[in-house]
């Protein structure tokens, strides 16, 4: 039975052990993006979501189903996050993230699902961004009728 | 790590029992004579224990000394098994039978044998992990060889038809090996009964020393012929080449001695501590889900899926507890267990599965002190699940704000 080859770094079990920025933001709220990545058949499914206010992420959140990898990954993400604009953020890459907490080669993976949930939540950030500065340059109260 | 450590994984490896341990030591030291030295007495007392060590053994197992074959493991015994066998057998048949959860030890031989031009059928089980005689039965063909039948799971400890299958081989006139190392010492194991022709087991799983391993070979009817596969001195008739492992093998036959005079009472008060920590853990978490057969299974063994939390992540979350876990994170392709899997386990759900293996030494504190550490650390990490928070919301229990 495969098991755990050796024990996971410091970093990695402070995360593990006090995730502090483990938890959800509303997904509906114009101001928080939400990205996704992995899939609980895989074995690892990181959940990353930001507040953001005028480019600038107030708030990061995550929830992580997977090993403590890719907790510690999500959980540092998000404290890096946190804090900084969207173009700061989305410098925050797979490789920084697994030497911050030593991650053996193995687990090399689960930092690079971290910065994929981080980009896709970056990504919706903008795009929801974008439709409420849209709607504001036009007066327009709501969505739609744009033409 | 510092703390008090508790070991709940007796399926990867027990401690050597003190007393096994007091038994080998005079054979590193004073005794330190190598077994097949003819000329002096160093030589004829290392001989004396081993043969000694032989006879405890093949009591265990209902059979006769000269059956028993030491090797260095489990590994090694059913790799002799399978290849002499099929080395032997080959102008007569190049088909052999096994099952989807075997050990690696066996499947991988069986690999090895396809790449040589052999076929294997890999039989089927249900969903608790049992392979059915009549599937034995009905895969069994002309040029069958070898049938190759673990006793017990090492992951979910389902209890094999072993003795049912034993009896379709013979009527059939096939060799039946079988890889008891899970079995051996924990339940009772009579290769007469049984039927089996070949069986594998090793030391270290029943509270012997790493190292030493026996493959039983039936004498008589039929006597079974093996090609030999390590060579260098004729050690073993021939059979095994190679000095044994004085100590190991005494420390081996002390392990028999005590499991043949502990396993009734050991059996129950595992099984009766097992149960207890299963039903601790139920008592207190929901949506917690058994692996493997209620009934037919190891009194020690103990497979749970906890769903919405990875393995990996409680084993860790549970500090300075061993167990083990069916999910593996050691590559972004790494399957979860093929034993779970051939059980129509979901791969989701294998990823949550953990593996208790209740020992010798395990006391009903320990029990339930992990019970609760398994509690606390579930509800921690389902916190933190997305898998939890998406089936809670759907149910419309919490987190309002995530649905539309």
């Amino acid at each position: 039975m495969p098991a755990i080859h050796r024990e996971p770094g410091p970093r990695v079990l402070k995360h593990c052990r006090s995730p502090r920025h483990a938890g959800s933001l509303d997904p509906h709220d114009p101001a928080v993006g939400t990205g996704t990545a992995g899939s609980a058949a895989a074995g690892d499914l990181v959940r990353i979501q930001l507040y953001v206010r005028s480019q600038e992420i107030l708030e990061a959140r995550f929830k992580a189903f997977g090993c403590s990898g890719s907790i510690a990954s999500a959980s540092l993400a998000c404290e890096w996050a946190e804090g900084r604009t969207l173009s700061q953020a989305e410098a925050i890459g797979q490789e920084e993230l697994a030497g911050a907490l030593e991650l053996p080669l193995s687990k090399k993976h689960c930092a690079a699902l971290a910065e994929e949930a981080l980009r896709e939540a970056i990504r919706e950030s903008r795009v929801k961004e974008m439709s409420l500065t849209e709607r504001n340059d036009l007066n327009l109260p709501s969505s739609g009728g744009a033409e | 790590m510092g703390g008090t450590r508790i070991y709940m994984d007796h399926h990867s490896t027990t401690p050597v029992d003190p007393e096994v341990l007091a038994s080998m030591l005079p054979y590193f030291t004073q005794e330190f004579g190598n077994a097949a030295s003819r000329s002096h007495s160093f030589g004829w007392r290392a001989e004396e224990a081993v043969e000694k060590a032989r006879e405890r053994i093949a009591e265990l197992i209902h059979a006769a000394p000269q059956e028993i074959l030491f090797t260095s493991g489990a590994t090694e015994s059913d790799n002799l098994a399978i290849f002499g066998v099929s080395e032997i057998l080959a102008g007569r048949g190049k088909h052999l039978l096994t099952c989807r959860t075997e050990h690696p030890a066996v499947l991988d031989c069986c690999k090895q044998l396809e790449k040589r031009g052999f076929q294997v059928t890999y039989l089927p089980v249900d969903t608790t992990g049992r392979v059915s005689p009549e599937s034995v039965r009905d895969a069994l063909r002309e040029d069958t060889i070898l049938i190759s039948l673990m006793a017990a799971n090492n992951e979910v400890g389902t209890l094999h038809p072993v003795a049912e299958v034993g009896k379709i081989a013979k009527e059939r006139g096939v060799l039946f090996h079988c890889d008891a190392s899970q079995a051996v010492g924990k339940v009772p194991i009579d290769v007469e009964a049984l039927g089996v022709d070949l069986m594998a087991f090793t030391a270290h799983k029943l509270y012997g020393p790493k190292g030493a391993g026996v493959l039983y070979v039936r004498k008589r009817a039929p006597r079974v012929r093996l090609a030999p596969q390590v060579f260098g001195g004729g050690h073993e008739r021939g059979m095994r080449s190679g000095t044994l492992n004085v100590p190991g093998i005494v420390g081996f036959g002390k392990a028999c001695e005590i499991a043949a005079r502990v396993m009734p009472e050991e059996a129950s008060r595992l099984a009766g501590l097992r149960d207890r920590l299963h039903d601790r853990i139920t008592s207190d978490l929901e949506d917690v889900q058994l692996n493997g057969h209620r009934e037919l299974r190891l009194p020690h063994n103990l497979n749970l899926s906890f769903a919405y939390v990875e393995g990996e992540s409680l084993m860790l979350a549970m500090e300075g507890v061993a167990v083990s876990s069916g999910s593996a994170c050691t590559s972004a392709s790494q399957e979860p267990s093929h034993v779970l899997k051939a059980m129509g386990v979901s791969d989701e759900r294998a990823h949550t599965s953990l593996r208790f293996g209740l020992g010798r030494f395990n006391t009903q504190e320990e029990v339930d002190q992990v019970a609760a550490q398994v509690v606390e650390s579930v509800k921690r990490l389902r916190e933190i699940s997305p898998l939890y928070e998406m089936a809670h919301s759907k149910n419309g229990r919490s987190h309002a704000g995530d649905t539309p």
